[in-house]
């Protein structure tokens, strides 16, 4: 499973470096859609940020989707 | 870039109760820690930290704990163990931050009161650790017996421990350095 759209890489947000996004994890959100939740990590300053990026098949904007409360 | 930060290896005390014998082993970590070259580390006593009781999981923790982990390159986390298990409040904590452990380094230092050194509380934490993205490396420190190992003042009685305590960190700074080369250099594809 791919993401449905090609992001735009992050720019840090700290310092402005390109970040690397050099991991994912599979979240789920409401409306039983699969999401995945994008980390990246700045290479200058080593500030972690996330992103949450829609699967193939999902539809909407993956950001608006909330994760359930148990 | 960013090899020529000091790696960030803070070390988090996971119990409040009063009395606690694991603040010994914690400190012993941390001066340890803080003796090796290009490391950088500080002392997280989960007692200090805010906590709200009333909700959990990701961002409602303490905003210092979620900065402290964003910094780090890796944890030590000094778990006593309470009925096989790290305490609840130790992973009320852990629970409030996902994205700030990913891909980092995290090492255990189990603290108990019997001969079986807190082995428990490894095997228990282990899959709660790698859900939460950390990459836990296979040396511990078993404190067994802690009221033998530390007197009440905190001095270390058995110099075993400085020995087993250097293997350990050893490796968790190889791991640290390590992971942090990918976290910032490596893309996943």
């Amino acid at each position: 499973m791919r993401p449905t759209t090609a992001m735009a890489r992050l720019q840090c947000p700290r310092c402005g470096a390109e970040m690397n996004r050099h991991a994912e994890k599979l979240v789920y959100a409401e409306s039983a859609a699969e999401l995945l939740e994008e980390i990246q990590a700045c290479p200058r300053c080593g500030n972690v940020e996330s992103r949450r990026v829609a699967l193939a098949g999902s539809a909407g904007p993956a950001q608006d989707r909330v994760t359930p409360a148990l | 870039m960013g090899e020529n930060r000091p790696l960030c290896i803070p070390v988090i005390l996971g119990t409040s109760r009063k009395g606690r014998m694991s603040a010994h082993a914690a400190r012993f970590v941390c001066r340890e820690l803080g003796r090796r070259d290009g490391v950088c580390t500080e002392l997280i006593d989960i007692a200090d930290l805010e906590h709200c009781l009333d909700d959990n999981g990701q961002g409602t923790g303490d905003p210092r704990f979620a900065d402290c982990m964003a910094r780090a390159d890796g944890i030590v986390i000094v778990a006593p163990e309470y009925n096989h298990a790290m305490p609840g409040l130790l992973k009320h904590v852990l629970d409030s931050c996902l994205k700030e452990y990913i891909h980092k380094a995290a090492g255990i230092v189990a603290v108990s009161a019997g001969p079986f050194g807190g082995t428990r509380v490894v095997e228990t934490s282990l899959p709660v650790l790698r859900e939460l993205g950390l990459v836990t490396i296979f040396w511990d420190v078993n404190v067994g017996g802690v009221g033998k190992v530390f007197d009440q003042s905190g001095n270390l009685l058995d110099d075993a421990f400085v020995r087993r305590t250097d293997k350990f960190l050893a490796e968790l700074v190889w791991m640290a350095k390590t992971l942090r080369y990918g976290r910032e250099s490596i893309a996943l594809n």
